[in-house]
């Protein structure tokens, strides 16, 4: 028998569980048992959304910015030596018409190609996608392919990135006329999808991306007016757009008072990155030339992640 | 055996000839995708999570049989938290670049209220028995749902869920302050 306290603490939290009460929902049962027949044929369930605009975001001053290829290979020793200690912004209250147009976001949803195996994965892809060690994950993995990625972001409206920047005090700052309207466009693909169920583990590879934008468009600026908006002040976008344009990187943007442990680890070809959460669970990256790797799973620990990337790391070429 | 040569096709195991898997599905489909949107609150990602959760469901032989229910009930609400705790963690790495987020379905993009999101985050901060009881609790599940599905006692299952929700209303108070 619930004392009187229990049961207004019971009262309290049922309340507030309340507020979960799903809206009357129809799910398409026929839909799901079509794709649970595909499933039942060999295919892959799901969408792997978490970490593709990662991907993309990667590739993203990769191929805007003018560099060599030699340094496009090396784009991770640079991101993790350079940038691991994260850039914090304090983004709260901004609205999502600001922040939309920083976003990349699918145009269409993803077309999976469900594989029976690698020599089929291979077959689409058009190149050959790399596996950890049987012993590591279990497996086979269940595979699919996306043929093609097209990420965007939503129209620059010149009027409202101004009005963001006058609420951070930042109107030294002039959103050029010309970017009105203007969309960035990320386009890739293949990229193959290797799900290894009882692990928990997703591994998804892709080649490099491509980014199209209008021409003339001044990438520098559009950082630093990107980083004026998220709330880092005059000097420090200045830095941060110019070190971009130097030295192009990945940059990790976390909200102050988050505690996410991002680590560099070492590989054969080079490093990677491994980010952790205090809640368990994680995400691992690292590219090779023209291949971009990223493991991700919620109940994988570092030694795991390490394992797992080492493993495809020692088949990967030199 | 090397790691390049590992993707043969997965060996899955077809349900027992005795299991008919066409009416588990139809008769717990609809519950399933409802209790995984509660936790989500997002239509399309749960309908995927039911289809894994019933895929799963489908590979595992040592499942059918008349508990079955329970067994997928528990595999979705599972499945629904992992994915809750990971798009928390994704709100803390905040993306890559300035904000770049993964797509949003219109059902998750509609759905979330702010005290939806505050609920969301204490269960994604909760141990995964404490969140499990309390979403099964929520979705009507009976004591003995309940028991089958966190796999503990059924006469224990009240003063578990009273910790549970003494935990709840703990973290949430941390995060949230008290709202009364």
């Amino acid at each position: 028998m619930a004392t009187e306290p229990e049961a207004r603490e019971g009262q309290w939290v049922d309340e507030r569980l309340r507020v979960l009460d799903p809206v009357q929902a129809h799910p398409d049962i026929v839909r799901a048992r079509a794709r649970l027949r595909q499933l039942e044929r060999g295919g892959v369930a799901g969408r792997p959304t978490v970490w593709l605009a990662a991907v993309a975001a990667l590739v993203l001053i990769g191929v805007v910015l003018p560099w060599p290829r030699a340094a496009a290979q090396r784009l991770w020793d640079r991101w993790m030596l350079a940038r691991v200690e994260i850039v914090r912004v304090d983004r709260e209250g901004l609205p999502d018409s600001v922040t939309r147009v920083f976003e990349l976001r699918e145009r269409e949803p993803l077309q999976f190609e469900q594989v029976a195996d690698l020599a089929q994965a291979e077959q689409l892809a058009g190149f050959h996608p790399l596996l950890p060690a049987q012993d590591i994950l279990g497996g086979p993995p269940v595979m699919a392919v996306i043929r093609k990625v097209t990420l965007t972001t939503e129209p620059l409206d010149v009027e409202e990135l101004n009005r963001a920047l006058a609420a951070v005090d930042a109107s030294d700052i002039v959103v050029r006329d010309e970017w009105n309207g203007t969309t960035l466009t990320v386009e890739g693909g293949p990229v193959v999808v290797a799900k290894y169920m009882e692990a928990g583990v997703e591994l998804m590879q892709a080649a490099p991306l491509q980014m199209n934008t209008p021409p003339g468009f001044r990438f520098d600026q559009f950082m630093e007016l990107a980083f004026r908006v998220f709330g880092r002040n005059a000097t420090e976008a200045r830095d941060l757009a110019a070190k971009l344009t130097a030295n192009p990187a990945l940059l990790m943007v976390l909200r102050p008072g988050h505690h996410t442990a991002v680590r560099e680890f070492p590989l054969r070809t080079g490093s990677g990155a491994v980010i952790g959460d205090p809640d368990g669970g994680m995400c691992v990256f690292w590219s090779t030339a023209g291949r971009l790797f990223i493991v991700s799973s919620p109940k994988m620990d570092e030694t795991l992640a390490t394992a797992v990337a080492n493993s495809i790391d020692a088949y990967a070429g030199p | 055996m090397s790691s390049d040569t590992a993707g043969a096709a997965e060996a899955v195991a077809p349900p027992h000839a005795a299991f008919d898997f066409d009416s588990a599905f139809h008769a717990n489909y609809e519950r399933i995708s409802r209790v995984i949107v509660r936790v989500l609150g997002d239509k399309a990602r749960a309908e995927d999570l039911a289809v894994e959760a019933f895929w799963r469901l489908w590979r595992s032989p040592s499942a059918h049989n008349e508990a079955h229910g329970g067994w997928v009930y528990r595999t979705a609400v599972r499945l629904a938290l992992d994915e809750l705790r990971r798009r928390a963690r994704r709100e803390r790495y905040e993306r890559v670049l300035t904000v770049f987020r993964g797509p949003r379905t219109p059902d998750e993009a509609y759905a979330t209220t702010e005290e939806q999101r505050r609920v969301r985050m204490v269960l994604a901060a909760l141990s995964r028995q404490h969140a499990v009881m309390l979403v099964l609790h929520s979705d009507g599940a009976s004591y003995e749902e309940i028991a089958a599905a966190a796999s503990v006692n059924p006469s224990s299952v009240g003063t578990l869920l009273a910790r549970a929700r003494q935990a709840f209303r703990k973290e949430y108070v941390r995060r949230h302050g008290d709202r009364t």
